[in-house]
């Protein structure tokens, strides 16, 4: 079973932060990692900054920023991972990425490198399925994942062909924006899980917008897990220099909402 | 690596949106609806002979059209060469070609039923005719700029809101043109439904750089038939300067099937490409992907976009539309590059010796064809694209000699 498959079988919510790789700084990131698992992380993404981050919000924006002039590098990136997996070797990582770094260093080098240093997915903002042909048949063949985004905007139809060539898990958008904290959701987001759900067995994980266990304990009973990044963000910069132990209780409370509260039926 | 060439003339009705490696849709999920549904509403209003006559009365009563082909004879006489004819987009109501590509595409925003226009600028000149025609038309109109461009392009920014738009500063990145198009997609992501966005070059993702090109393209199809009226024959070479390249495609367009004619695209230098101070895309970038498409990008070995430079806000943008960059590997458009110190020199000298104030950004095509029109014989012809009037660029102009006065003092 790949390590996706036996975090999404806990018969719980999945919790899946997202942080931004080299924020505070590259040094702490691997250590932000095991925070983030010990707090009841199941699934980590992880962010890998760009200069022209458009499909985000403010947070992610200023983390970004921060880790680029911070003098992140690609090196750092996959030293990061490699770090975190000598302590870690089943949490799943999935790299969530602007495609212009990954084009620029070269398709196939990035993958053979992410597959090497125990990345298990990846997710492209801006590489819809119309131009997922530029990585997927190299994932395919190194056995990773290409995680699947699915918008409140699209139709049944989309939605299905956007299902048809999608592993590891489903994302579901939550709302019509940006990443970033947002104070109410869309009431017809149980609606959305449910039609995605009726076409495929993957989990469905939900995100954007999510800041909050209240929030949380709103979301879909149907969902399979909640993707939160601007919050955890927000946290460490707030408590920065000295965050770790407010991340850790912030984690903890959002791991709980998510964990504890109402479950999804098995499928 | 083999070139696919891109087969001319390009079909509205067929053309998938590459050409040959550039171009593409690489865009956020969310918005890939709405450009699938752009694509199809563009196709079919591009055919409706109503929509095209709606179109053309605008332009013609509007905006002016057709736009003169001027022969700059006392330029020519100065330079002593090749014959100088100017493509005057610069007496266009509202002051540049942008506005083309603005009523075509409010109009198309109308018959999709959208009620709300956002748009991103730099210059201000795209913000002053999206502006314009959300005016005319009567819809809302946000217009995203960089806090750096409201500062040089204050007089723009006072007609944008004269004309009743809100103009919204953006304050991340380097507050140019690039930081603009990220907060307009990123307003857009939230506000899809009801808003249209108009992108004012041919970049983004398909289907923008093909509407906007054949938005534009009246300026090539006007001056073709202008220059076989009033010279007999084609131009030896056709020259325009080239942000992200509407108005260069706009030109060049129409003559892609001249074989014999030269075309080039006049890149901004900025400082000189040696110094990294530049936004000359073709010169000094690298193949990536930015904004929605992948063409020439200014970036970093890492592949994180670069800043540009220029005087000329609207020439100040890391990137190039699609179909320019297969056009340079085709080898159809040579591309060269002028600095700022030569732009300001050729605005200087068309402004004295012409009687005409040219936009900064024209003023780079028109420093190169002052420079090889001088080589020339006189019986050649050089087409200049005049993109803009440089009212708007009085301040930077005047900035830029005070400084150059102050540092060799
Ligand atoms: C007068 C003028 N010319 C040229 C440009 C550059 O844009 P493009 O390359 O799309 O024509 C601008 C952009 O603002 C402009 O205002």
């Amino acid at each position: 079973m790949s390590r996706i498959a036996n975090a999404c079988s806990t018969g719980k919510k999945i919790f899946v932060p997202y942080i931004t790789a080299g924020y505070p700084t590259v040094a702490d990131t691997a250590c932000i990692m095991s925070i983030l698992v010990d707090a009841g992380a199941d699934i980590i993404e992880l962010g890998y900054p760009f200069s022209d981050p458009a499909a985000d919000g403010a947070t992610i924006q200023a983390s970004s920023l921060a880790a680029l002039q911070g003098g992140f590098s690609r090196d750092d990136y996959f030293k990061i991972i490699e770090t975190f997996r000598q302590q870690n070797s089943t949490t799943p990582i999935v790299v969530f990425s602007y495609f212009n770094p990954i084009f620029r260093y070269g398709v196939d080098r990035f993958v053979a490198r992410a597959a090497a240093c125990g990345v298990d997915a990846v997710l492209i903002v801006d590489l819809p399925f119309e131009e997922q042909h530029e990585i997927r048949p190299l994932l395919d063949a190194a056995g990773l994942d290409l995680i699947q985004l699915v918008a409140p905007t699209a139709d049944d139809k989309r939605i299905r062909r956007i299902l048809e060539t999608a592993t590891g898990f489903v994302y579901q958008i939550s709302i019509r924006g940006v990443t970033g904290a947002r104070s109410a959701l869309p009431t017809e987001l149980a609606m959305r899980t449910n039609t995605i759900k009726a076409m495929t067995s993957l989990p469905v994980v939900v995100g954007f917008g999510v800041s909050s266990a209240t929030q949380i304990r709103t979301l879909p009973a149907n969902a399979d897990g909640v993707v939160i990044g601007s919050a955890i963000i927000s946290t460490i910069t707030r408590n920065l220099p000295l965050y770790n132990a407010r991340l850790a209780e912030r984690v903890r409370e959002l791991a709980s909402a998510i964990h504890d509260g109402p479950q999804s039926a098995p499928s | 690596m083999t070139t696919t060439h891109t087969t001319y003339p390009l079909d509205v009705q067929t053309f998938d949106g590459r050409f040959g490696e550039f171009g593409g849709q690489y865009i956020a999920e969310t918005l890939m609806p709405a450009i699938v549904e752009l694509e199809s509403a563009f196709r079919e209003a591009w055919a409706d002979p109503a929509f095209q006559r709606e179109l053309a009365s605008y332009l013609n009563d509007f905006v002016g059209r057709p736009s003169p082909l001027f022969f700059a004879k006392q330029l020519t006489r100065h330079l002593d060469g090749a014959q100088i004819y100017l493509k005057r987009e610069d007496l266009n109501h509202t002051g540049a070609h942008k506005i083309n590509n603005t009523l075509g595409q409010v109009l198309l925003a109308k018959r999709m039923k959208k009620t709300r226009i956002i748009a991103e600028t730099g210059a201000g000149q795209h913000g002053v005719a999206t502006a314009t025609a959300a005016a005319i038309f009567g819809v809302s109109c946000d217009i995203f700029m960089g806090v750096e461009d409201i500062h040089r392009q204050a007089e723009n920014v006072k007609r944008m809101k004269l004309l009743g738009a809100n103009v919204i500063p953006v304050e991340s990145g380097t507050g140019t043109l690039k930081d603009a198009m990220n907060e307009a997609l990123r307003n857009w992501t939230a506000t899809v439904d009801d808003t249209f966005y108009v992108i004012g070059s041919v970049a983004g993702p398909h289907p923008y750089p093909l509407m906007v090109r054949q938005f534009q393209r009246v300026i090539g199809d006007e001056t073709r038939r202008q220059i076989l009226k009033i010279a007999g024959r084609l131009p030896d070479t056709v020259i325009a300067c080239v942000g992200g390249g509407s108005n260069s495609l706009g030109m060049f367009a129409a003559f892609l099937g001249d074989t014999d004619v030269e075309l080039v695209g006049v890149e901004a230098a900025g400082h000189g490409i040696e110094t990294g101070r530049h936004a000359a895309s073709i010169a000094g970038g690298a193949v990536g992907v930015l904004h929605g498409s992948k063409s020439y990008v200014l970036q970093t070995e890492q592949g994180q976009i670069c800043n540009a430079h220029s005087i000329s806000a609207g020439l100040d943008y890391p990137g190039i539309g699609p179909e320019l960059s297969q056009l340079h590997r085709e080898n159809r458009i040579r591309f060269v590059s002028v600095t700022d110190q030569d732009a300001v020199e050729a605005f200087l000298l068309t402004t004295r010796r012409q009687g005409i104030i040219p936009a900064l950004e024209s003023s780079h095509a028109l420093a190169y064809a002052c420079d090889s029109a001088a080589k020339m014989d006189s019986h050649k012809i050089v087409v200049v694209n005049l993109s803009g009037r440089g009212d708007k660029d009085i301040g930077s102009v005047n900035a830029f000699l005070n400084n150059r006065a102050e540092t060799t003092s």
